[in-house]
Protein backbone atom coordinates (compact mmCIF):
# COMPACT_ATOMS: atom_id res chain seq x y z
CA UNK A 1 0.00 0.00 0.00
CA UNK A 2 1.13 3.54 -0.81
CA UNK A 3 2.63 4.97 2.50
CA UNK A 4 1.65 8.49 3.42
CA UNK A 5 4.81 10.81 2.30
CA UNK A 6 4.11 13.70 5.36
CA UNK A 7 5.56 10.86 7.87
CA UNK A 8 8.84 10.01 7.84
CA UNK A 9 10.20 6.38 6.97
CA UNK A 10 11.61 5.77 10.81
CA UNK A 11 7.82 6.74 12.11
CA UNK A 12 6.24 3.82 10.10
CA UNK A 13 5.91 0.64 12.04
CA UNK A 14 8.42 -2.41 11.11
CA UNK A 15 6.60 -5.85 10.11
CA UNK A 16 7.42 -7.45 13.09
CA UNK A 17 5.92 -4.78 15.00
CA UNK A 18 2.43 -4.63 13.21
CA UNK A 19 2.53 -8.47 13.77
CA UNK A 20 2.93 -7.99 17.81
CA UNK A 21 -0.13 -5.00 17.82
CA UNK A 22 -2.21 -7.95 15.35
CA UNK A 23 -1.08 -10.94 18.20
CA UNK A 24 -2.53 -8.41 20.37
CA UNK A 25 -6.09 -7.48 18.74
CA UNK A 26 -6.54 -11.15 17.29
CA UNK A 27 -7.70 -12.78 20.62
CA UNK A 28 -10.72 -10.07 21.08
CA UNK A 29 -11.45 -10.75 17.68
CA UNK A 30 -11.56 -14.39 17.97
CA UNK A 31 -13.90 -14.86 21.12
CA UNK A 32 -16.57 -12.00 18.66
CA UNK A 33 -16.33 -14.45 15.85
CA UNK A 34 -16.95 -18.10 17.59
CA UNK A 35 -20.56 -16.99 18.14
CA UNK A 36 -21.18 -15.92 14.99
CA UNK A 37 -19.11 -18.44 12.54
CA UNK A 38 -21.87 -21.04 12.87
CA UNK A 39 -24.92 -18.89 11.64
CA UNK A 40 -22.93 -17.89 9.19
CA UNK A 41 -22.51 -20.71 6.91
CA UNK A 42 -25.50 -20.81 4.68
CA UNK A 43 -25.97 -16.98 4.53
CA UNK A 44 -22.35 -16.96 2.97
CA UNK A 45 -23.13 -19.75 0.08
CA UNK A 46 -26.39 -19.05 -0.41
CA UNK A 47 -24.89 -15.19 -0.78
CA UNK A 48 -22.47 -15.89 -2.96
CA UNK A 49 -23.73 -18.48 -5.27
CA UNK A 50 -24.77 -15.86 -7.58
CA UNK A 51 -21.70 -14.50 -8.11
CA UNK A 52 -20.03 -17.60 -8.21
CA UNK A 53 -22.57 -18.90 -10.97
CA UNK A 54 -21.99 -15.71 -12.85
CA UNK A 55 -18.24 -15.93 -12.59
CA UNK A 56 -18.65 -20.05 -13.79
CA UNK A 57 -20.85 -19.05 -16.77
CA UNK A 58 -17.71 -16.13 -17.53
CA UNK A 59 -14.85 -18.51 -17.16
CA UNK A 60 -15.94 -21.18 -18.93
CA UNK A 61 -17.69 -23.82 -16.46
CA UNK A 62 -16.17 -27.22 -18.54
CA UNK A 63 -12.48 -26.00 -17.47
CA UNK A 64 -13.66 -25.60 -13.92
CA UNK A 65 -15.40 -29.32 -13.71
CA UNK A 66 -12.43 -30.76 -15.04
CA UNK A 67 -10.66 -29.80 -12.47
CA UNK A 68 -13.16 -31.75 -9.98
CA UNK A 69 -11.29 -34.68 -10.44
CA UNK A 70 -8.09 -34.53 -9.07
CA UNK A 71 -8.31 -33.04 -5.55
CA UNK A 72 -8.86 -35.53 -2.35
CA UNK A 73 -11.06 -33.69 -0.28
CA UNK A 74 -14.02 -31.46 -0.60
CA UNK A 75 -12.40 -28.40 0.34
CA UNK A 76 -9.33 -29.00 -1.47
CA UNK A 77 -12.11 -29.33 -4.33
CA UNK A 78 -13.91 -25.92 -3.51
CA UNK A 79 -10.19 -24.36 -3.25
CA UNK A 80 -9.17 -25.36 -6.91
CA UNK A 81 -12.11 -24.41 -8.28
CA UNK A 82 -12.30 -20.95 -7.09
CA UNK A 83 -8.59 -20.64 -7.94
CA UNK A 84 -9.56 -21.64 -11.45
CA UNK A 85 -12.42 -19.41 -11.60
CA UNK A 86 -10.31 -16.56 -10.16
CA UNK A 87 -7.01 -17.23 -12.22
CA UNK A 88 -9.06 -16.91 -15.57
CA UNK A 89 -10.24 -13.48 -14.45
CA UNK A 90 -7.03 -12.23 -13.08
CA UNK A 91 -5.92 -13.99 -16.57
CA UNK A 92 -8.77 -11.12 -18.07
CA UNK A 93 -7.43 -8.28 -15.91
CA UNK A 94 -5.09 -6.82 -18.27
CA UNK A 95 -7.71 -6.86 -21.40
CA UNK A 96 -10.02 -5.45 -19.19
CA UNK A 97 -7.83 -2.05 -18.08
CA UNK A 98 -6.68 -2.02 -21.95
CA UNK A 99 -9.75 -1.47 -23.19
CA UNK A 100 -11.88 0.28 -20.07
CA UNK A 101 -12.05 4.34 -20.58
CA UNK A 102 -9.55 6.69 -18.30
CA UNK A 103 -11.93 7.09 -14.79
CA UNK A 104 -12.71 2.94 -15.27
CA UNK A 105 -8.91 2.06 -16.01
CA UNK A 106 -7.93 4.03 -12.58
CA UNK A 107 -10.91 2.42 -11.13
CA UNK A 108 -9.95 -0.94 -12.18
CA UNK A 109 -6.18 -0.46 -11.46
CA UNK A 110 -6.95 0.21 -7.78
CA UNK A 111 -9.06 -2.70 -7.34
CA UNK A 112 -6.46 -5.27 -8.71
CA UNK A 113 -4.33 -3.83 -6.22
CA UNK A 114 -6.80 -4.79 -3.22
CA UNK A 115 -7.49 -8.03 -5.21
CA UNK A 116 -3.31 -8.82 -4.62
CA UNK A 117 -3.72 -7.97 -1.11
CA UNK A 118 -6.19 -10.34 -0.86
CA UNK A 119 -4.27 -13.14 -2.72
CA UNK A 120 -1.33 -12.38 -0.27
CA UNK A 121 -3.90 -13.29 2.82
CA UNK A 122 -5.07 -16.10 0.77
CA UNK A 123 -1.44 -17.16 0.24
CA UNK A 124 -1.06 -16.43 4.22
CA UNK A 125 -3.36 -18.70 5.81
CA UNK A 126 -2.87 -21.62 2.69
CA UNK A 127 1.15 -21.68 3.96
CA UNK A 128 -0.15 -21.45 7.58
CA UNK A 129 -3.02 -24.53 6.78
CA UNK A 130 0.57 -26.47 5.07
CA UNK A 131 2.37 -25.66 8.31
CA UNK A 132 0.54 -25.46 11.41
CA UNK A 133 -2.61 -27.69 10.53
CA UNK A 134 -6.34 -26.73 9.50
CA UNK A 135 -9.40 -25.15 11.27
CA UNK A 136 -13.14 -24.70 10.90
CA UNK A 137 -11.57 -20.65 11.88
CA UNK A 138 -8.82 -20.64 8.41
CA UNK A 139 -11.32 -22.43 6.66
CA UNK A 140 -13.53 -20.22 6.90
CA UNK A 141 -11.75 -17.18 6.37
CA UNK A 142 -10.47 -19.11 3.49
CA UNK A 143 -13.71 -18.95 1.94
CA UNK A 144 -14.40 -15.51 2.91
CA UNK A 145 -11.72 -14.05 0.97
CA UNK A 146 -12.37 -15.93 -2.44
CA UNK A 147 -15.17 -15.17 -1.80
CA UNK A 148 -14.35 -11.08 -1.39
CA UNK A 149 -11.93 -11.56 -4.26
CA UNK A 150 -14.92 -12.63 -6.24
CA UNK A 151 -17.13 -10.05 -5.53
CA UNK A 152 -14.19 -7.92 -6.40
CA UNK A 153 -14.01 -8.83 -9.62
CA UNK A 154 -17.34 -9.19 -10.12
CA UNK A 155 -17.54 -5.37 -9.43
CA UNK A 156 -14.29 -5.36 -12.22
CA UNK A 157 -17.16 -6.74 -14.52
CA UNK A 158 -20.08 -4.68 -13.58
CA UNK A 159 -18.01 -1.25 -14.23
CA UNK A 160 -17.08 -2.31 -17.81
CA UNK A 161 -21.05 -3.35 -18.49
CA UNK A 162 -21.69 0.29 -17.94
CA UNK A 163 -19.07 1.72 -19.66
CA UNK A 164 -19.69 -0.31 -22.72
CA UNK B 1 -25.67 -1.69 10.69
CA UNK B 2 -24.19 -0.17 7.84
CA UNK B 3 -25.91 2.60 5.98
CA UNK B 4 -25.66 1.16 2.53
CA UNK B 5 -27.46 4.80 1.50
CA UNK B 6 -23.75 6.37 1.63
CA UNK B 7 -22.69 3.62 -1.28
CA UNK B 8 -20.20 5.06 -3.46
CA UNK B 9 -17.29 3.97 -5.99
CA UNK B 10 -15.03 6.72 -4.31
CA UNK B 11 -11.56 5.63 -3.12
CA UNK B 12 -10.63 6.35 0.31
CA UNK B 13 -7.49 4.32 0.45
CA UNK B 14 -6.92 1.05 -0.54
CA UNK B 15 -10.11 0.30 -1.36
CA UNK B 16 -13.63 2.22 -2.50
CA UNK B 17 -16.12 3.13 -0.02
CA UNK B 18 -17.97 0.32 -1.65
CA UNK B 19 -15.78 -2.57 -1.22
CA UNK B 20 -14.73 -1.29 2.64
CA UNK B 21 -18.30 -1.41 3.08
CA UNK B 22 -18.79 -4.99 1.70
CA UNK B 23 -15.50 -5.99 4.28
CA UNK B 24 -16.74 -4.15 7.35
CA UNK B 25 -19.86 -6.49 6.97
CA UNK B 26 -18.17 -9.06 6.63
CA UNK B 27 -16.58 -8.52 9.75
CA UNK B 28 -19.41 -8.03 11.42
CA UNK B 29 -20.62 -11.32 10.43
CA UNK B 30 -17.76 -12.85 12.17
CA UNK B 31 -14.94 -13.19 9.34
CA UNK B 32 -11.52 -13.05 11.10
CA UNK B 33 -10.29 -12.51 7.17
CA UNK B 34 -11.80 -9.29 7.19
CA UNK B 35 -10.61 -7.54 10.11
CA UNK B 36 -7.29 -8.41 8.76
CA UNK B 37 -7.85 -6.66 5.77
CA UNK B 38 -8.72 -3.96 7.60
CA UNK B 39 -5.98 -3.41 9.87
CA UNK B 40 -3.72 -4.08 7.08
CA UNK B 41 -5.51 -1.11 5.43
CA UNK B 42 -4.79 1.06 8.13
CA UNK B 43 -1.89 0.14 10.82
CA UNK B 44 1.11 2.24 9.18
CA UNK B 45 -1.03 5.59 8.98
CA UNK B 46 -2.41 5.03 12.47
CA UNK B 47 0.47 4.36 13.93
CA UNK B 48 2.60 7.18 12.54
CA UNK B 49 -0.16 9.81 13.76
CA UNK B 50 0.06 8.58 16.76
CA UNK B 51 3.75 7.95 17.02
CA UNK B 52 3.91 12.23 16.61
CA UNK B 53 2.46 12.86 19.98
CA UNK B 54 5.05 9.95 22.43
CA UNK B 55 8.42 9.26 21.67
CA UNK B 56 7.95 6.15 23.40
CA UNK B 57 7.40 2.67 21.06
CA UNK B 58 5.62 0.89 23.86
CA UNK B 59 2.94 3.82 23.96
CA UNK B 60 2.97 3.96 20.53
CA UNK B 61 1.86 0.03 20.01
CA UNK B 62 -0.73 0.65 22.89
CA UNK B 63 -2.64 3.42 21.21
CA UNK B 64 -2.64 1.56 18.20
CA UNK B 65 -3.73 -1.56 20.03
CA UNK B 66 -6.52 0.12 21.62
CA UNK B 67 -7.78 2.25 19.09
CA UNK B 68 -8.33 -1.43 16.97
CA UNK B 69 -9.77 -3.13 19.29
CA UNK B 70 -12.41 -0.83 20.13
CA UNK B 71 -13.19 0.02 16.38
CA UNK B 72 -13.54 -3.57 15.94
CA UNK B 73 -15.80 -3.92 19.03
CA UNK B 74 -17.81 -1.75 18.32
CA UNK B 75 -18.04 -2.38 14.50
CA UNK B 76 -21.92 -3.32 14.42
CA UNK B 77 -21.93 0.73 15.64
CA UNK B 78 -20.51 2.26 12.64
CA UNK B 79 -22.09 4.23 10.04
CA UNK B 80 -20.86 4.98 6.51
CA UNK B 81 -21.83 8.55 6.73
CA UNK B 82 -17.93 8.82 7.96
CA UNK B 83 -15.06 6.62 6.18
CA UNK B 84 -13.54 3.09 8.60
CA UNK B 85 -10.48 5.50 8.78
CA UNK B 86 -12.52 8.56 10.32
CA UNK B 87 -13.71 6.71 12.82
CA UNK B 88 -10.68 4.68 13.84
CA UNK B 89 -8.67 7.78 13.70
CA UNK B 90 -11.13 9.30 15.90
CA UNK B 91 -10.98 6.59 18.44
CA UNK B 92 -7.17 6.63 18.61
CA UNK B 93 -7.23 10.44 19.11
CA UNK B 94 -9.52 9.95 22.40
CA UNK B 95 -6.89 7.10 23.24
CA UNK B 96 -4.24 8.98 23.20
CA UNK B 97 -6.23 12.32 24.74
CA UNK B 98 -7.35 10.18 27.63
CA UNK B 99 -3.62 9.20 28.25
CA UNK B 100 -2.07 12.70 27.96
CA UNK B 101 -5.27 14.70 29.64
CA UNK B 102 -2.92 16.89 31.58
CA UNK B 103 -1.17 17.68 28.29
CA UNK B 104 -3.54 18.23 25.21
CA UNK B 105 -6.10 20.75 25.87
CA UNK B 106 -8.27 22.66 23.17
CA UNK B 107 -8.56 26.26 23.92
CA UNK B 108 -12.14 27.63 23.78
CA UNK B 109 -12.10 29.79 20.42
CA UNK B 110 -15.30 31.49 19.39
CA UNK B 111 -15.69 31.70 15.76
CA UNK B 112 -15.86 35.51 16.01
CA UNK B 113 -12.30 35.39 16.89
CA UNK B 114 -11.22 33.99 13.10
CA UNK B 115 -12.74 37.75 11.95
CA UNK B 116 -8.77 38.72 13.71
CA UNK B 117 -6.84 36.39 12.23
CA UNK B 118 -5.62 36.17 8.51
CA UNK B 119 -6.43 32.71 6.41
CA UNK B 120 -4.16 34.19 4.11
CA UNK B 121 -1.84 31.49 3.44
CA UNK B 122 -3.34 28.55 5.52
CA UNK B 123 -3.78 26.51 2.64
CA UNK B 124 -0.15 27.05 1.65
CA UNK B 125 1.45 23.77 2.23
CA UNK B 126 5.00 23.98 1.32
CA UNK B 127 6.03 25.21 4.56
CA UNK B 128 4.97 21.68 6.01
CA UNK B 129 7.88 20.09 3.79
CA UNK B 130 10.28 22.11 5.67
CA UNK B 131 8.77 22.16 9.19
CA UNK B 132 8.08 18.61 9.72
CA UNK B 133 11.01 18.37 12.63
CA UNK B 134 9.71 21.13 14.40
CA UNK B 135 6.06 20.01 14.27
CA UNK B 136 6.81 17.86 17.60
CA UNK B 137 7.44 21.23 19.53
CA UNK B 138 4.06 22.58 19.27
CA UNK B 139 1.33 22.11 21.70
CA UNK B 140 -0.01 18.62 20.89
CA UNK B 141 -3.66 20.24 20.46
CA UNK B 142 -2.07 22.64 17.30
CA UNK B 143 -0.18 19.46 15.98
CA UNK B 144 -3.83 17.01 16.16
CA UNK B 145 -5.25 19.83 13.64
CA UNK B 146 -1.21 20.02 11.58
CA UNK B 147 -1.63 16.36 11.47
CA UNK B 148 -5.27 15.89 10.90
CA UNK B 149 -5.21 18.88 8.19
CA UNK B 150 -1.86 18.63 5.99
CA UNK B 151 -0.43 14.86 6.50
CA UNK B 152 -4.60 13.50 7.00
CA UNK B 153 -6.45 15.46 4.55
CA UNK B 154 -9.30 16.27 6.66
CA UNK B 155 -11.38 19.15 6.06
CA UNK B 156 -11.42 21.79 8.93
CA UNK B 157 -15.42 20.86 9.30
CA UNK B 158 -14.12 16.65 9.68
CA UNK B 159 -11.53 17.41 12.38
CA UNK B 160 -14.06 19.76 14.58
CA UNK B 161 -16.18 16.60 14.17
CA UNK B 162 -13.27 14.42 15.71
CA UNK B 163 -11.84 16.34 17.97
CA UNK B 164 -15.10 17.76 19.35
CA UNK B 165 -14.35 21.17 18.63
CA UNK B 166 -15.89 23.70 16.14
CA UNK B 167 -14.97 24.78 12.44
CA UNK B 168 -13.63 28.34 13.13
CA UNK B 169 -11.48 27.13 15.94
CA UNK B 170 -9.81 24.59 14.26
CA UNK B 171 -8.93 26.91 11.28
CA UNK B 172 -7.70 29.41 14.04
CA UNK B 173 -5.33 26.92 15.20
CA UNK B 174 -4.13 25.99 12.47
CA UNK B 175 -3.13 29.25 11.46
CA UNK B 176 -1.22 29.52 15.05
CA UNK B 177 0.38 26.39 14.75
CA UNK B 178 1.21 27.66 10.97
CA UNK B 179 3.38 30.83 12.75
CA UNK B 180 4.47 28.95 15.32
CA UNK B 181 6.30 26.64 13.19
CA UNK B 182 7.76 29.62 10.77
CA UNK B 183 8.97 31.36 13.94
CA UNK B 184 10.53 28.08 14.79
CA UNK B 185 11.63 27.28 11.30
CA UNK B 186 13.54 30.57 10.70
CA UNK B 187 14.98 30.48 14.28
Amino acid sequence: MKKNSFYNEKDFPGIKQKEDIWSTIEPYISSQEKDSVRFHWNSFWIGNAAAVVLLFALVGIYSTIENFGTPSTNEEQVYETLSTATKKLQDLTPLLIQSANEQNRNSIESTADAIAEIDRLIEEIKNDITINGSSPSKEHSLKRLYATKLDFYKEILLNQEEQS
Amino acid sequence: MVDSLHLSNKRIGLYSITQEIKIIERAIQGDQSAYRLLYDSYVDNLYCFLAQFSENVVQQEEWTQRAFIKAFDKLNQFKSNSSFKTWLFTIGLNEMRTDMRQKIHFEDIQDHHLEHETEEDVQDSRIWNTAKSALKKLSPDKRVVCLLHIAESYSHAEIADMIGITEGASRIILHRAKKELKTLVST
